[in-house]
């Protein structure tokens, strides 16, 4: 279980590839880190570490298949409900 | 639109003439469509729900490996896929996750990877194409069924594909997956799909007689049994009083001489329909027929050919002129090349290596537009031996020309 770690809500939202990985993850559901790379247009290392962030948060969930890992928005997680609202409504 | 003596009139513009059809609805002659009722298929129909029946009332307790044999045009694909759509909503009925997917083993070259991947990404969109074998995949895949909760009935079309191109180990691995898994629910059944047991007998004896349990064989359609699937699709696909009934029992005799294939018939009865059309004719006549039967080839289709790459269909003209001028049944895989090169240099493009002209020549011959085989006394050292059964070299020499002067 992986402990959730505090973040501002200024200082979370204050990453674009944060913010975008939301976005890509909301369009397109479950996806491995390369093809967010290639949609966020970020460094492979930028995008695993925000990753990591956000899963630490509960924000997004990974699954693994074998040496496959695919990440999706923890639709559990009520903060996630509301950035899904902003994106909708932005 | 209007309608004049059962026939649908479009009013075009411009210089364009007014345009009658015969047909009411061609998608139902389609080779994709799936009727709501498989004519003359009811008992075996009725075989295939018997085995499947208790998956459905105790999801996860036993799986299934169906077998479904039968030589072309027997409608073997589409019983099959009438019973996974239909099991798919006798499931949904009863609440339970079950998915039917039908793949076909030749349209994804053989490969056990490409198979799998198609069935990952039924359940999984966006799953990446790369960096798993195909024994990763198959695990992903359980892994998948387990997360979800679902089960999966996956159709092999056509599995004589897989066992060219890959062997045995796909059909051990898809078997025996279950057995690795003690304890867990069994998700997975197939029904494989293929026209003779005869590629069955390079399994090994336990894989054979697992698989071999339950076999439904689908028999050659009589001419009177043709008579009754064309009329069926008569009624859906054209308008009353179109295709009169001399007209289907000529395809009936055609397409029973064609070793009873109905998708022969079905598909020599569109284009009787597209003849009919382009000739103004008010009903489809016999003479339809005859005119349509010259432009099909009984087992292998026209965008089959069409939609192999540039080299390959260099090879398959090789082939094609080399049996054009040369009556014999085989010709050496040296005597291909050589005349394939030469093909090369008319079109003024690089030849393939060897190693790339023998993998052509295994795929065509797991597409089934060639034949090869290894040869056996009376020829020194071993060579493959090429030979074109499906298709008139005439033809297929003419085909292939037109095609790559379009190109």
């Amino acid at each position: 279980m992986i402990e959730e770690r505090n973040l501002e809500i200024e200082e979370f939202l204050s990453s674009k590839t944060r913010v975008k990985i939301i976005k890509v993850l909301y369009e397109l559901g479950e996806l491995n880190i390369r093809r967010i790379c290639q949609k966020v247009g970020s460094a492979y290392s930028i995008v695993k570490s925000n990753l990591e962030i956000m899963e630490e948060l509960g924000i997004v969930q990974c699954k693994r298949y074998g040496r496959i890992r695919l990440y999706s928005l923890n639709n559990n997680n009520p903060k996630v409900k509301l950035l899904i609202r902003l994106i909708e409504v932005w | 639109m209007e309608s004049i003596n059962g026939f649908v009139q479009y009013n075009m513009v411009g210089p364009m003439r007014r345009y009658r059809t015969v047909f009411k609805d061609e998608s139902k002659l389609d080779i994709a469509y799936v009727p709501p009722r498989l004519v003359h298929r009811e008992n075996e129909y009725r075989l295939l729900w018997e085995f499947f029946r208790y998956a459905l009332e105790v999801p996860g307790r036993m799986s299934q490996r169906i077998l479904i044999t039968g030589r072309i045009g027997t409608g073997k694909t589409a019983l099959s896929q009438r019973f996974g759509m239909n099991m798919q909503e006798e499931a949904r009925r009863r609440n339970i996750n079950l998915h039917y997917l039908h793949v076909n083993c030749r349209e994804n070259r053989g490969k056990f990877f490409l198979i799998l991947l198609n069935a990952l990404l039924h359940f999984k969109p966006n799953f990446p194409r790369r960096g798993l074998s195909s024994e990763e995949l198959l695990y992903a895949l359980m892994d998948i069924l387990d997360e979800e909760n679902a089960y999966l009935i996956l159709a092999l079309d056509e599995l004589e594909s897989l066992i060219l191109a890959e062997g045995t180990e796909p059909i051990y691995k898809l078997t025996r997956m279950q057995e690795a898994r003690l304890g867990k629910p069994l998700r997975l059944s197939l029904i494989c799909i293929l026209r003779t047991l005869e590629p069955l007998k390079k399994l090994d004896e336990s894989t054979r007689s697992t698989l071999q349990r339950n076999i439904i064989h689908l028999e050659e359609y009589s001419k009177s049994q043709l008579i009754d699937i064309i009329g069926d699709r008569v009624e859906t696909a054209f308008h009353e009083g179109a295709v009169p009934e001399e007209t289907i029992e000529v395809i009936a005799e055609l397409a029973e001489r064609e070793g009873g294939n109905a998708r022969y018939a079905i598909e020599l009865l569109w284009r009787a329909g597209k003849y009919a059309d382009a000739n103004g004719f008010p009903e489809v006549y016999p003479e339809c027929v005859r005119m349509a039967t010259a432009s099909i080839y009984p087992t292998v289709r026209k965008d089959e050919i069409l939609s192999l790459n540039q080299h390959q269909q260099f090879l398959l003209l090789a082939i094609a002129r080399i049996f054009n001028r040369n009556p014999k049944a085989y010709a050496t895989m040296g005597e291909i090349e050589q005349a394939y090169r030469v093909i090369c240099e008319e079109y003024g493009q690089k030849p393939k290596s060897h190693t790339q002209i023998w993998k052509y020549v295994r795929q065509l011959s797991a597409i089934g537009i060639i034949d090869a085989k290894i040869s056996s006394t009376g020829q020194r050292g071993k060579t493959t031996l090429i030979g074109l059964h499906q298709i008139p070299a005439s033809k297929l020499e003419e085909t292939l020309s037109q095609a790559l002067k379009c190109d």
